[in-house]
């Protein structure tokens, strides 16, 4: 690029940084505000973030609720880079734990940590989720949920009227599919697409081994463990998973999927607890006619998935107050309820009444108690969890190649899987040096 | 004289400011534009290529790290796939979309009623957003609920049509909905190549004895290269930035199997965190539309420049 076009381009991101500065001056007038870009732009996230905003305005912060829809947050990620490439950075932005590592290395990142301090958020988060809001061992983003991701969701007449009981173990969920299909009902609802693949290949991952085996592989990415007989393990169960899956839902969405288990239409789904939500609207209580159960052989792992907003460096005295209120909001055990109640999550914030919540919230908590005590809490690969995206993305990649292409051996995905993630996580600390 | 003296010499200044401003007012209105295509499009053209060369993750970075996107992106199988896509969607849209505009515009030229109707409904698809036409095309193409359900409730309980959820085929599925797209706004095209043609042409082909069939195809549809010309490159362009239609159809899949490069820049680029490897992928995709556009380009300009010498 020659000198002038630089010069030019310079100019012009300037002019705009300097635009915006003088905005914010004027927006900040006295009261304190907050941005917090998002990507809940659904009904009841969005309602979620009024309730969020109405709390904090008693409190004398205004927030600015800037909801990028689209692209399962792609889009909002973008947002977030532009933004912050023009000197407009928000206060709080939705991301993930992985990516709040990564933000951390940017040197970008504010802290909380006098208010998680003052909150005693380390006797309020279970230790694993504590961790992943933490940038250099301090408190730097606000943890709001903990869905779980491994729940099988099995419509109980079906299994009634084909005389099959609710699978607990591996071997027995096999024979379930095995009678369901003899008897002409299609067994699962699921693939779609490859993010539906991933989700049921996470709780898979937890079937051949321990949460420890699922932690080594999937989230320290030990190529051991990612190039372990487990593995192979785990891709010949996908396959399985496949066979008993109507070829003819690729391409369709997950809640179309959640519809035909609550229609009748297929036995049971794997997937996360927003799956309630569908459930709920189809007129159905999650945990009556749609029970939800642990995925089978899954009785020790607790595969969790958490919704965070990070705090970003901001000058201003006033937006510093705006992000220790907004955290300490989200933290309080009365939007705690109000929030999961709506998303379908349980509170993360330890001992908040689980009043009104429905059964399967109720389960949801009591099984992450008992994982939390035996250190088998683990964040979902899936689901952007564990791992940044060029890592997700590779393993997405192999996940994806396997499921579509029958004649892959489980052998070779799991050589490819070990070699792809290896490769994405060294371009991805080059720039980290 | 003295009298006639002034008049003459301000009609002179008049005449010179008159020339100045003639030379200096396109430019003056020009630099606003000039500048905006220097930065928005070669600007940012440049440090896209730039950026392929450096080591950037999440944030754009200045760091030279020399070809090791290029030599990563070549290690992907997803790359291959997004390549292979482009030529077999590439070949298939540009060919059969040319064909088919051809047939149709030719057929419509033969002096029909209702030209004007037919022109407007062949033209339609052309006006409904890629999105749309893809989202319609995914219900129709979907074996559970489209024209495979339809025809197997008709009783052929045997009938497959599941190109969509097949790896191997789901991008020729793709291309038959990008054609029927197309198809249409390329016969306008002809058809107004072929309006431009003077009939007595025809005509004195016809009394030398040449067939209908011996006229079209040694003298009408040589004499239609421009329209060709301008018609190639328009579907290149749209082929090798095919996004929006492959996202609303099949989202990439089944897995990654209907990507393009298009969708492989945004997904590495925005989605995955990884800026400079989607940025190889678009100087790529520039250089394949230029090495594409470029000698067209020269050799349709040479062909001007000719005729206007000779």
């Amino acid at each position: 690029m020659s000198r002038t076009v630089s010069t030019v381009l310079l100019a012009v991101m300037a002019s705009m940084a300097s635009a915006a500065g003088v905005a914010s001056a004027a927006n900040s007038g006295g009261k304190s505000q907050i941005d917090a870009l998002n990507w809940w732009t659904s009904g009841s996230e969005a309602k979620s973030m009024h309730v969020l905003k109405q709390m904090l305005a008693d409190e004398g912060v205004e927030m600015n609720n800037d909801a990028v829809s689209g692209g399962g947050g792609a889009n909002a990620r973008t947002v977030l880079k532009s933004r912050i490439q023009s000197h407009r950075t928000p206060g709080m932005a939705q991301v993930m734990p992985p990516a709040i590592d990564q933000w951390c290395q940017t040197g970008l990142i504010g802290s909380l940590d006098k208010v998680a301090e003052a909150g005693n958020w380390d006797k309020k988060l279970a230790p694993r989720v504590a961790e992943g809001v933490k940038c250099d061992g301090k408190y730097a983003a606000v943890p709001f949920n903990i869905h779980r991701v491994n729940w099988l969701w099995v419509n109980k007449s079906l299994m009634r009227e084909a005389g099959v009981d609710i699978p607990r173990s591996w071997p027995d969920f096999v024979d379930a599919l095995k009678q369901l299909k003899q008897a002409g009902i299609t067994p699962i609802a699921g693939g779609g697409n490859t993010w539906q693949v991933a989700t049921e290949f996470d709780a898979v991952v937890a079937t051949v081994g321990d949460a420890e085996f699922y932690r080594k592989a999937l989230v320290e990415l030990d190529q051991r463990a990612l190039a372990s007989d487990k593995m192979v393990k785990a891709f010949k169960r996908l396959r399985t998973l496949k066979q008993y899956t109507d070829p003819d839902a690729a391409g369709l969405s997950w809640n179309h999927n959640t519809g035909l288990v609550v229609r009748g239409e297929a036995a049971m789904q794997i997937m996360g607890d927003w799956a309630k939500g569908e459930i709920i609207n189809d007129g159905k209580t999650p945990g009556k006619e749609i029970a939800c159960v642990t995925m089978p052989g899954n009785d020790n792992a607790y595969i969790y998935n958490n919704d965070t907003f990070v705090a970003f460096k901001v000058d201003a005295k006033a937006k510093r107050r705006g992000q220790a209120v907004f955290a300490n909001t989200v933290m309080s055990p009365k939007f705690q309820r109000r929030f999961n109640k709506a998303k379908g999550s349980i509170p993360v914030r330890e001992k908040t009444s689980l009043k009104g919540f429905d059964q399967c919230a109720k389960k949801s908590a009591k099984l992450y108690q008992k994982a939390k005590k035996a250190d088998a809490l683990v964040p979902t690969m899936s689901q952007d969890q564990a791992e940044i995206g060029a890592v997700k993305g590779a393993i997405f990649d192999v996940i994806a190649k396997f499921y579509n292409t029958d004649k892959m051996s489980a052998e070779a995905a799991v050589e490819a899987l070990a070699s792809r993630v290896k490769q994405a996580e060294q371009m991805s600390s080059l720039s980290a040096g | 004289m003295a009298t006639g003296q002034i008049p003459k010499e301000r009609k002179q200044s008049r005449f010179e400011l008159a020339a100045w401003s003639d030379w200096l007012l396109p430019k003056l209105t020009l630099i606003p534009s000039l500048i905006a295509v220097g930065v928005f499009i070669y600007g940012f053209l440049g440090w896209t290529i730039w950026l392929s060369f450096t080591n950037s993750t999440i944030l754009p970075s200045n760091h030279f790290a020399g070809l090791i996107q290029y030599e990563a992106m070549f290690s992907l199988d997803t790359w291959h796939v997004s390549l292979l896509n482009l030529l077999i969607f590439g070949a298939l849209y540009i060919g059969v979309s040319l064909g088919l505009g051809l047939l149709l515009a030719i057929l419509l030229d033969q002096k029909i009623r209702a030209v004007g109707l037919l022109r407007t409904i062949y033209l339609y698809p052309m006006a409904l957003s890629m999105v749309v036409t893809g989202v319609v095309w995914k219900w129709m193409l979907n074996p559970s609920m489209g024209v495979q359900h339809v025809v197997r409730s008709w009783g052929w309980g045997s009938f497959s049509f599941d190109w969509l959820i097949q790896p191997d085929m789901a991008i020729y599925a793709v291309a038959v909905a990008a054609v029927w797209q197309a198809s249409g706004f390329v016969m306008t095209l002809f058809l107004a190549g072929l309006r431009n043609i003077d009939d007595s042409i025809i005509k004195a082909a016809q009394l030398d004895g040449a067939s209908l069939p011996r006229a079209y195809l040694k003298i009408i549809i040589p004499s239609l290269q421009p329209v060709l010309f301008s018609a190639v490159a328009l579907l290149v362009q749209l082929s090798i930035k095919s996004f929006a239609l492959i996202m609303a159809m099949t989202g990439g899949g089944p897995g990654y199997s209907t990507w393009m490069p298009a969708i492989f820049m945004y997904e590495y680029g925005f989605n995955r965190g990884q800026i400079a490897l989607g940025a190889a992928a678009a100087s790529l995709m520039m250089l394949v539309i230029a090495v594409v556009i470029l000698p067209m380009w020269i050799s349709e300009f040479r062909q001007k420049r000719n005729a206007r010498n000779g």
